[in-house]
């Protein structure tokens, strides 16, 4: 591809999934400053892959998929375990309420890794279970339990706080 | 239509924007480069104030940046990171200029050259080098291929230590360094994954160790000299199939070892629980010839190639992960118990009420753990005690059992028949017995009584 071709291709491309790779690293990162980070380094990353990812039904699994793993690495590494991490942003507020309720994106946000993206990739990405299966390298009907379980401890928390 | 608009809107609302492309990235004389952002120093935040810069992106540079993010203005800190390295540069007198840092500029100061004596042999293998002239991806420390000799389970730690026989390896100077001293034995330490993911006794595997993510000890406690690699990585292994070498979709976009070599590659489903996964070269040669390739493209590093010749005396055992036995089975609850018939004799691992596992003879037993591993997944681990030792040389002794749902034990609970283990749904259960020697042992279905024993040594 030539090289304005790719240029083209790439700033399309980030268009069209900056969205969704920035998603799916606030649901890891839970903050925006790191997970523009993470989105930062995922693009890079696709700049570098472009040319072996040459069909566009391959690109978002991919996407998603270093999106987690790069995710993964950064909780994992040296400088995010030294820093001290709070919940509060220091970008756009987590906690700001804009006068309405957010209950049930903090009670996603509080539920474990393993419930908590799959029930992202469904409900946000539309996702289908098929395809979280291959993104998150599990069975099938192990993404299925996971966001039933998901779906039910948020009922239950959210009818807890009703209460 | 499964998204949910009420959740769209909170998160959207809630999780701020992305940034756009033009405060990320630009092009400049057809490279790509990426703004480094700025993060603020503030009450809330350890981040400390850094210089906006342009950095401009040869390959694989932006592991740089983050040394750089992460230490404010560069200081001679930042050569710590590459330890056995030596720079032939003055990097120092460099950071001292005032001038805003550019990541260009920082490279081209940045070149070094492995140090290391050439000409050593290892084991009676036969060295050579690569050595290449571009800029350092602070990623692949090595990359070896194996075969794993014996495994172990530590209940204590949750953790599986594979004894493993190096075939082959690339390795930089730090790992070189390493296994210069001839280690009697290397070991691979892992977490225990309840989804069954692990490496199979006998098996092949191509697996990267990378900076981060790793560790490299050694260790000689035991009284003699063992390296330790400490690594989540085992997602990210090649393995050695019938099929040929297959990689895991989590494997190709996590290593940056497999992005180079995974393209064309065919997406079949795996000999093991059927799931999908890449397919790789047929052959041991195209892999090797990718890799090096790969290899080859990192620059300012030199990698130590070693073959390994074959070890005398090693020895290869069986294993059967019980995913492979059960395939979809659900179960509500496993349980740890008599027979229904009431023999006393037996004791078993109960299933839903299904005959699963017998132990003979009768046991009672302890929870030495219960509660999740370093990936936030339940098991139990469930030592064995028998009333008197049985006499085989191999016996089951540790029974770990993972993928509950919930635990109804608590580590130190005794456990007799009757005791419910845990919860399960729909999520495999993976079980694994493990003998008195720390060895794991096999497992044989009988497909007419769907009951399943534990093979002792002498049987």
């Amino acid at each position: 591809m030539d090289n304005p071709g790719k240029q083209q291709r790439f700033r399309r491309c980030f268009e069209e999934y900056s969205r969704m790779v920035y998603s799916v690293a606030f649901t890891m990162m839970k903050n925006a400053a790191d997970s523009n980070d993470v989105m930062q380094e995922v693009f890079l990353k696709f700049y570098q892959n472009m040319d072996k990812l040459t069909e566009d039904s391959r690109v978002k699994p991919w996407l998603i998929t270093v999106t987690m793993n790069t995710c993964r690495n950064e909780l994992r590494s040296g400088w995010f375990s030294r820093t001290v991490r709070r919940d509060i942003p220091d970008e756009a507020s987590y906690d700001e309420d804009f006068g309405e309720k957010s209950d049930l994106f903090y009670a996603v946000m509080e539920l474990p890794e393993k419930e908590r993206v799959p029930i992202h990739l469904f409900y946000y990405e539309g996702c289908s279970t098929m395809e979280i299966a291959r993104l998150l390298n599990m069975k099938e009907s192990t993404v299925r339990v996971r966001i039933m379980r998901g779906r039910e401890k948020l009922k239950k928390k959210l009818k807890e706080e009703t209460v | 239509m499964s998204r949910n608009r009420k959740y769209i809107e909170q998160f959207n609302r809630n999780a701020g924007k992305p940034s756009d492309f033009d405060s990320l990235f630009d092009f400049e004389d057809k490279k790509l480069i990426a703004k480094r952002r700025i993060r603020l120093k503030s009450s809330h935040s350890h981040f400390a104030a850094i210089c906006s810069a342009a950095a401009v992106i040869g390959i694989a540079a932006f592991a740089a940046l983050s040394f750089i993010n992460e230490k404010g203005m560069a200081s001679d800190k930042v050569l710590s990171k590459c330890d056995g390295i030596t720079p032939s540069a003055d990097f120092t007198e460099y950071l001292e200029e005032e001038t805003a840092l550019s990541l260009s500029s920082l490279i081209g100061h940045f070149d070094y050259y492995a140090a290391g004596n050439i000409g050593e042999t290892i084991s009676g293998a036969d060295r050579s080098f690569f050595t290449d002239a571009a800029k350092e991806t602070f990623d692949t420390r090595a990359v070896i291929r194996l075969s794993v000799v014996s495994k172990f389970y530590s209940a204590a730690d949750g953790m599986v230590y594979y004894t493993i026989r190096p075939l082959e390896y690339y390795a930089d100077d730090y790992f070189m360094d390493i296994l210069k001293n001839m280690p009697e034995r290397i070991i691979l330490r892992c977490p225990v994954y309840s989804d069954g993911e692990e490496l199979q006794i006998g098996s092949e595997y191509i697996l990267p160790v990378c900076k981060t993510g790793s560790d490299v000890t050694i260790d000689e406690s035991n009284g003699i000299l063992e390296v330790i690699i400490d690594s989540d990585g085992i997602y990210n292994a090649l393995r050695k199939t019938e099929k040929g070498w297959l990689i895991y979709m989590s494997g190709c976009g996590g290593s940056s070892v497999f992005n180079k070599i995974w393209e064309d590659s065919e997406w079949i489903n795996d000999d093991l629980g059927g799931s999908a996964c890449y397919h790789l070269e047929e052959s041991d040669e195209e892999v090797t010839k990718k890799l090096r390739a790969y290899l080859e493209g990192i620059n300012d590093v030199t990698f130590y190639h070693a073959v390994i010749d074959e070890l005398e005396g090693s020895s290869r055992g069986g294993y059967y992960n019980l995913n492979s036995i059960l395939p979809k089975a659900q179960f509500e609850k496993a349980s740890y118990g008599t027979l229904a018939d009431g023999n006393p004799d037996r004791t078993l691992l109960v299933l839903d009420n299904e005959r699963y596992f017998s132990l003979m003879p009768y046991l009672s037993g302890g929870v030495t753990f219960a509660g999740e591993n370093e990936r936030g997944d339940l098991f139990a681990a469930l030592e064995i005690t028998y009333y008197s030792e049985p006499e085989a040389e191999s016996y089951a002794k540790t029974v770990l059992i993972s993928g509950f749902e919930a635990l109804n034990v608590s580590t130190g609970d005794s456990i007799d028949e009757n005791t419910v283990i845990g919860e399960c749904n729909e999520n495999p259960i993976y079980m694994r017995f493990i003998d008195n020697n720390g060895l794991p042992m096999e497992i044989e279905l009988d497909d007419n009584t769907a009951e399943t024993t534990v093979i002792m040594a002498d049987e």
